[in-house]
């Protein structure tokens, strides 16, 4: 899927740009190191993209330098977890999450006050593959589960979440990329999600009321 | 008793001081003043480091401000605000700092990133070196990229980077002034880079395969492969171009 790739020079045409911006926000990291792909060209050395997660992510830069400075930018896209904790209470009222999932949530591993990012991260997730009615209720317990037990060691890191069913039965898993997988044909793909873009949609989530 | 790892209360921190010859495990301090010859076998966090002589720190070095007349050796990393070196600095590790002033030499086996970054005399960085403003009289040898919204570069030696970008991008040669002997080899040093990319980009004794920018000035003592600009494209009579395209 990251075989179609863009050259710097389509992508500064493309989306107006300069080199001037694109090497500061290279400095910010709000474009991650590993998105330049250097490939010999007839020129020498030229400079690749992934063509789709750059054009996103140069339109998202774009569309919210005005609002946040480069460096709450660089927070935003960062797949390290934010810093907040949240109570319960918070989760409602700013409409991060819905008190349905976090009842659910709740009901699986019990009762606590403050959560930390990782957990509202979960209960997010959670209610995002629930009310797009990928994942049915059983399957959210093993979700959280899952990223409860072991998405630290993910942390920091772009990972993926898959959803895979075969013959009904449900296997979810937690993967630093799940590129390189293949299954036998009775294996349906139901849900991949980079975590990263749960991550940056949280924190932007998150930061909308912090104002 | 050795002192080593960090300690996180908060009560009031303690100096370190070492004059003459002299050795430390490393930790916690307020100030670490060394006078003479020293080194730290261990991790250092301080609010103030500040060192006449010769200093190893055999761990990773985190600091307000740095200061150092001489020597000055760090094996695993250093982080800091303002550091101001008169001699020499070696990293063996990243460099993450503020504002970073060197007369001397500076060598990283690593990143180095600074807000501010002003040398006179030689860097050698085997990674990356970035900054907002990086301005440097002397030579200068970066094996990744350069990559500075500001970036000045007045050259008194050879010097190469894979690839520069930035915002702002001007190399030039020193003044004709002969500094016999002072920088070798020759009068004044040439850069040498695969691509130079930037808003505004100014070269002198400069040699590229690609240069691409909005407004470009190519000066004497250039050899470019291929110049692509935007808006506006300047060459000198001593420069050598063999391709120059609007894009």
């Amino acid at each position: 899927m990251d075989d179609d790739l863009i050259s710097k020079k389509e992508l500064l045409e493309i989306t107006g740009i300069s080199y001037g911006q694109l090497y500061r926000w290279k400095r910010k990291i709000l474009i991650p190191e590993d998105w330049f792909i250097r490939k010999s060209s007839y020129t020498g050395q030229e400079t690749f993209f992934p063509r789709h997660k750059i054009i996103a992510r140069v339109d998202k830069i774009i569309n919210m330098k005005d609002d946040l400075s480069l460096d709450e930018l660089a927070d935003v896209f960062s797949p390290n977890a934010g810093e907040t904790s949240l109570r319960s209470t918070e989760l409602i009222e700013r409409n991060i999450v819905s008190s349905m999932t976090l009842d659910l949530y709740v009901e699986i591993q019990g009762k606590q006050d403050d959560f930390t990012f990782d957990n509202i991260l979960c209960i997010y997730i959670l209610e995002k593959l629930l009310k797009s009615g990928e994942l049915s209720r059983d399957e959210g317990v093993m979700l959280v589960r899952t990223m409860e037990e072991h998405y630290g060691k993910l942390a920091g890191k772009n990972g993926e979440l898959v959803l895979i069913r075969k013959m009904g039965v449900s296997t979810l898993f937690l993967t630093e990329s799940a590129d390189q997988m293949y299954f036998d044909t009775g294996v349906k793909w139901v849900i991949r999600l980079p975590l990263a873009t749960s991550i940056e949609e949280l924190k932007l989530k998150m930061n909308e009321r912090e104002e | 008793m050795k002192m080593s790892g960090f300690r996180s209360d908060s009560t009031q921190l303690k100096d370190l001081r070492i004059t003459g010859n002299g050795s430390s495990g490393g930790g916690q301090y307020d100030k670490v003043k060394i006078l003479g010859d020293s080194v730290i076998h261990g991790d250092v966090k301080c609010n103030l480091f500040k060192c006449t002589g010769t200093v190893s720190v055999e761990g990773f070095l985190e600091s307000g401000n740095v200061g150092c007349q001489g020597n000055m050796k760090v094996l695993q990393g250093l982080q800091g605000q303002e550091v101001s070196i008169q001699g020499e600095l070696d990293v063996i590790g990243d460099v993450s700092v503020q504002t970073l002033k060197v007369n001397g030499e500076i060598r990283v086996e690593g990143h180095l990133n600074a807000e501010k970054l002003k040398g006179q005399g030689s860097l050698n960085i085997s990674g990356d070196c970035q900054g907002e403003e990086v301005i440097i009289r002397g030579s200068l040898d970066v094996a990744n990229m350069l990559n500075g919204e500001v970036v000045e570069i007045k050259l008194y030696g050879p010097s190469r980077a894979r690839e520069i970008g930035g915002g702002k991008i001007t190399i030039t040669k020193a003044m004709t002034i002969p500094f016999i002997g002072k920088y070798s080899p020759g009068a004044y040093g040439a850069m040498q880079a695969d691509s130079i990319e930037g808003d505004e980009i100014h070269l002198e004794n400069t040699k590229a395969a690609v240069v691409r920018g909005r407004n470009v000035y190519i000066g004497s003592g250039c050899e470019i492969g291929l110049v692509e600009y935007k808006n506006e494209y300047k060459q000198d009579q001593g420069a050598v171009v063999v391709q120059y395209n609007r894009i």
